[in-house]
């Protein structure tokens, strides 16, 4: 897949700005805060429905602006797909693609996109959430129907969430039973979740150990283990029955705390390097290659598995963060993805061998250079 | 922003769902201005409606009198009631022409964020109405979400006791939606295929 075009008005730093892209690399060179990252946050709210960097719509409305568009033209061979997105600064957005209203669910499997970003460093070196958006993305990614399933474990975990907390004040003799109802539905998606992550990691295994070799040279073993909220050696049938178990034995302790104990909620990604985890035992170096390992896992597994060809692979200011060697590996491994996006705000830090047509982004404006 | 009453006319549409502030806008003016509409008709309605309808006392379904027009019937099977969330879900299963028994109407499903448990719903009725011996069966026909998969869910367990059968209309409907939005085939379809829990 590729992007062949983008249109923004009163995104973000941009006022109106029409960008066609015709091959790739797309390269993106200009100063910090200028508006690369807004362009490429654009890109992928398009493709997601909802940002990467804010949780909040309003704060991509251009001020003195009560509403930004997107629209975006994506095309895998001969077929174009436009996406239509209107963002409000209150209110919620609308999402249309070829003219119909679209459900946020739907876009991730017609608009695969794979982003290396600063914030990747999290993944290695940061909280557990990190570690399971990372999972939950490359599940959303692979599995089409995954994006709904992830969607509604997370609603079901906040209405038995609210309801723990209801009953931290209730007498003990409180009725639980719409507790218990909330508990199955839980453990029927949670089931679904923890099986597919298990699977999704044991695919991702080897093209983890491979590609971190490919980016950062020599020998070293980069291995990953879930680990999971209800414990060792769980076999993948008897998931659901050991959830209820927990819940069972452990509802006061929830309704004490107010939230749910157990699911893959709070599960865990172990990354390791030679066996050390690489959360506390990493050199920058290390964690900024094992980041970079996952995404291109990632982009390997999404490869596979899409419908419409390569995903858009978009760089976010990335390659200032490795030295001159692993520019030039992550650069070579990339060399045949239809389409791949770049930002930097210095263009020396972008191999040569990359190529491709450069942009320059300054004051929320992108002209050709 | 318009002048007085105009403004008013307007701030009225607009607190109606699914209308936004363009709709309210354009609907003010059709009534001001169109020749061929007459708003006399609108205005004698809403000044009555509430008082004019009323919820039926055995189902809870919209009705003109103390029952609704389904419990009235006597056409129809005393044997099977089939419980929805709304009356707007009645209509939609009436549609369809599979079934023949009676309904029951919730008010809702259940959602602790919303705020809406188990005793926000007319479920106390359908326990007293499960005390006529003649029903045998209950359909489960919750919207197929979370909450009314929630609700469905506790209905199963609550009526376990009662030795009757437990039925939950057949996957197959669009997931995450309202029953309501269900084609008259597909809703036909799950009811058919309903399954025993
Ligand atoms: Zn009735």
């Amino acid at each position: 897949m590729r992007i062949a075009g983008v249109q923004l008005s009163a995104w973000r730093n941009y006022d109106q700005q029409v960008a066609v892209f015709d091959s790739s690399p797309t390269v993106l060179i200009g100063p910090n805060g200028q508006g690369k990252t807004n362009f490429v946050e654009a890109i992928t709210y398009a493709a997601r429905g909802k940002s990467h960097r804010v949780s909040a719509d309003s704060a991509l409305v251009r001020s003195g602006h009560t509403e930004a568009h997107i629209r975006m033209r994506v095309a895998h061979g001969e077929r174009t797909l436009d996406v239509d997105v209107v963002v409000k600064s209150s209110g919620s957005n609308q999402v249309r693609l070829n003219g119909q209203p679209a459900k946020k669910r739907d876009l991730i499997r017609l608009l695969p996109i794979v982003m290396f970003a600063p914030e990747d460093m999290d993944i290695v070196r940061g909280e557990p959430q990190a570690r399971r958006d990372f999972l939950d993305d490359l599940l959303a990614l692979s599995i089409p129907r995954f994006a709904g399933v992830l969607a509604d474990y997370d609603r079901v975990v906040r209405q038995r969430n609210t309801l723990l907390k209801s009953l931290r004040s209730a007498p003990a003799d409180a009725d639980l039973s719409p507790l218990d109802a909330w508990t199955e539905n839980l453990i029927v998606l949670a089931g679904q979740i923890m099986r597919e992550r298990r699977r999704i990691i044991d695919r991702l295994r080897p093209d983890f150990a491979r590609d971190y070799i490919a980016i950062a040279g020599g020998d070293a073993r980069a291995s990953l283990a879930l680990v999971e909220s209800l414990g060792d050696a769980v076999d993948s049938a008897q998931i659901e029955e050991r959830l209820r178990e927990l819940f069972h034995v452990k509802h006061s302790e929830e309704r004490d705390r107010g939230t749910t104990l157990f699911g893959p909620h709070r599960d865990d990604l172990h990354i390791a390097l030679n066996e050390l985890p690489s959360r506390t035992h990493s050199s920058q170096g290390e964690a900024w290659s094992l980041a970079i390992a996952l995404r291109l896992a990632m982009v390997d597994i999404t490869r596979e598995t899409s419908t419409v060809g390569d995903p858009v692979v978009i760089l976010d200011d990335v390659f200032s963060e490795l030295d001159a060697a692993r520019r030039e590996r992550l650069a070579a491994h990339l060399s045949d993805i239809e389409h791949i996006i770049i930002t930097a705000a210095d263009s020396a830090s972008v191999p040569e061998s990359v190529g491709g047509m450069r942009y320059l982004v300054t004051g929320g404006v992108m002209t050709r250079a | 922003m318009y002048e007085g009453i105009l403004q008013n006319l307007i701030d009225e549409f607009g607190k109606l769902p699914g209308i936004g502030p363009k709709s309210a806008q354009r609907i003010a003016f059709y009534i001001v201005q169109s020749e061929s509409y007459n708003p006399a008709n609108l205005s004698s309605i809403l000044a009555t409606i509430r008082e004019s309808i009323k919820f039926c006392e055995v189902c809870g379904n919209v009705a003109d009198d103390v029952r609704c027009a389904i419990c009235r019937d006597p056409r129809r099977r005393g044997d099977m009631i089939c419980v929805v969330e709304e009356a707007k879900d009645v209509v939609a299963i009436e549609r369809t022409r599979e079934f023949r028994g009676t309904y029951h109407v919730l008010g809702g499903a259940i959602s602790p964020i919303d705020g809406v448990g188990p005793a926000d719903l007319r479920i106390a009725q359908l326990l007293e109405r499960l005390r006529d011996t003649s029903i045998t069966e209950v359909i489960l026909a919750t919207d197929p979400n979370l909450e009314g998969e929630a609700t469905a869910t506790y209905l199963a367990r609550l009526l376990a006791d009662f030795g009757i059968t437990i039925t939950r209309l057949a996957s197959g409907l669009p997931v995450g939606g309202d029953l309501e939005y269900a084609d008259e085939v597909t809703l036909g379809r799950a009811f058919e295929g309903r399954t025993r829990l």
